[in-house]
């Protein structure tokens, strides 16, 4: 189990979406990832892009059938973040943490 | 990674974990393949199940085990090329304990199922055929449909 460390890079609302999708396929395409959420591109960039600074996520740009496709990951270093995020999150709902 | 202590309450971290949670959900239900497509794979699963345990010889149930598999790689192969168009790329291989524990469990399940099917009707006992494609069948869709997306991490 991951330790415990909460972690505010992940906690935005959006980003911890970001997170909860990416940790559970292998990879997704951006498209589909900013209809899951409901936000413009703008936003979706944006957040992926602080997540892309720390490592937490991957993008990779590539020809896909014919047309340019990005598509999105997490990284190791991001699912530990993710999962210790989420155990700090189960420890405050607990009360172990002020 | 930010080591600033967090400052947020009971609440929000309960409101923040049943997001999670909801979008975990949701992400099943688009990863997951669509009903039609999952009752195929497990009916080819469970033909695979009862065409191994009926084969004699002197019958033709090795070809309806081959022809069952053939159908069952196609239709994982449709799923996998439809996802992949749809702009989704599902994981094939288990992270963490929960979903390596589930899927073991359920390899072990489909193994002894299809063993002891062979063997019971090797005894005489034709209807274990039937129960075994049954088993693994329904087995297989209701993994498929439940669990596309992995054990949820969520709290």
């Amino acid at each position: 189990m991951a330790n415990a460390q909460f972690d505010n890079l992940i906690h935005g609302q959006n980003r911890l979406q970001i997170c909860a999708t990416l940790v559970t396929i292998r990879e997704v395409e951006f498209q589909v990832l900013k209809e899951s959420l409901q936000v413009s591109d703008s936003v979706l960039s944006k957040h992926l892009k602080s997540l892309v600074d720390a490592d937490y996520v991957k993008l990779v740009k590539r020809a896909d059938m014919g047309r340019q496709r990005t598509w999105l990951s997490l990284t190791s270093s991001g699912r530990s973040a993710y999962q210790g995020h989420l155990q700090a999150l189960r420890q405050i709902v607990g009360g172990e943490l002020a | 990674m930010d080591p600033k202590p967090n400052k947020i309450s009971a609440t929000e971290a309960s409101a923040a974990l049943e997001s999670v949670a909801s979008f975990q959900r949701k992400t099943n239900e688009i990863i997951r393949p669509p009903i039609w497509l999952t009752g195929v794979i497990g009916i080819t699963y469970g033909m695979i199940t009862f065409s191994h345990a009926m084969m004699k010889h002197e019958n033709e149930w090795g070809v309806g085990l081959i022809i069952s598999m053939i159908v069952f790689c196609l239709a994982l192969g449709f799923y996998f090329y439809t996802s992949k168009l749809l702009g989704i790329k599902p994981r094939v291989l288990p992270r963490g304990k929960a979903e390596t524990l589930l899927d073991l469990s359920a390899g072990l399940f489909f193994i002894i199922t299809i063993f002891a099917s062979r063997h019971l009707v090797s005894s005489g006992m034709e209807w274990a055929a039937y129960a075994g494609a049954m088993l693994n069948g329904v087995g297989l869709a209701w993994l498929l449909h439940k669990y596309s997306a992995g054990v949820a991490e969520h709290g």
